[in-house]
């Protein structure tokens, strides 16, 4: 057991679940905070959330390991994502 | 050859070479593609008619959508430490390690059967609203991502009792197999935001 507990994916599992914890004590204040806080606390949770997916594909799927077109693709697709996401998001707030 | 020496020889982590088959990563490129695309899509909507998409999101667990983000990430966590096991030779233990995997895996199925129970005994289906329909499309179409996963883990679990020829071939599937599972985690990642937490 004490393998485990020393070892780099267990850090990255506690890093993951810490993030979570964040996110959702992030979306469970805005609840009772004016509109433009809600908004930026959205966008926080989303940021949050492309943190975690790339500790997920980095040091879980293990591409920090890979070669260079797989590692590069690989950091596009979750930020593409975010970018995608938050311009969505933000768009219908500002028009 | 003892095991240890076996589990020496294997491909290690630091390697610089693709975990995996070549195969699995453009089929995860793919299904990563089109998950971004519905999330866009979702997103889409959701600018045309907040007001429906925030009231009816208010109906949703978060307690219960947060559970199976937990579940997910240790399911992930463990398999990730049953393939260090692997690599380091410490062979009898991976199984449980996979074990322990296979059983979040049907714990976050278990979760879902009963947000989805309550939400249909609440008259709540797919023909609801527009939010719900993408609700039970992305939640359903990552469920049935999870459940094919959940039998790739059986597969392997059964892999796994036998590990004396142990090499590269076994790792490369064992690692195959995980990016599979990892790629079911960090799809729920952002559903789980995205469909719970966005205001």
């Amino acid at each position: 057991m004490s393998t485990i507990i020393k070892r780099h994916v267990t850090l990255v599992w506690f890093s993951l679940v810490l993030l979570t914890f964040v996110a959702w004590f992030t979306a469970d204040t805005v609840t009772i905070t004016d509109v433009d806080t809600k908004r930026w606390a959205t966008v926080a949770i989303l940021v949050l959330a492309y943190f975690k997916v790339r500790l997920v594909i980095q040091h879980f799927m293990e591409a920090k390991h890979a070669q260079l077109p797989l590692r590069v693709l690989m950091e596009i697709w979750p930020l593409a994502t975010l970018i995608l996401m938050l311009t969505l998001y933000l768009l219908p707030l500002f028009t | 050859m003892t095991m240890r020496d076996a589990a020496l020889e294997a491909p290690s982590s630091d390697r610089n070479r693709n975990p995996g088959e070549d195969g699995i990563w453009i089929f995860v490129g793919g299904d990563l593609s089109i998950f971004a695309l519905f999330f866009v899509v979702f997103l889409y909507y959701r600018g045309l008619d907040l007001e429906l998409f925030n009231q009816s999101r208010e109906a949703l667990s978060i307690p219960l959508g947060l559970l199976n983000t937990l579940i997910l990430l240790t399911s992930s966590w463990f398999l990730a430490s049953a393939i260090e096991d692997m690599r380091e030779g410490h062979f009898e233990r991976a199984p449980k390690l996979l074990v322990g995997s296979i059983v979040l895996g049907l714990g976050f199925v278990l979760v879902k059967y009963f947000e989805y129970s309550e939400k249909i005994s609440n008259g709540i289906t797919l023909v609801t609203n527009d939010f719900y329909m993408y609700y039970y499309i992305l939640t359903g179409i990552h469920l049935f991502h999870l459940i094919i996963g959940l039998g790739v883990l059986l597969f392997l679990l059964k892999k796994s009792r036998d590990l004396s020829a142990w090499g590269r071939n076994s790792a490369t599937l064992f690692e195959s197999g995980a990016i599979y599972w990892h790629m079911v985690d960090l799809l729920w990642i952002f559903i789980f935001p995205l469909l719970y937490l966005l205001r």
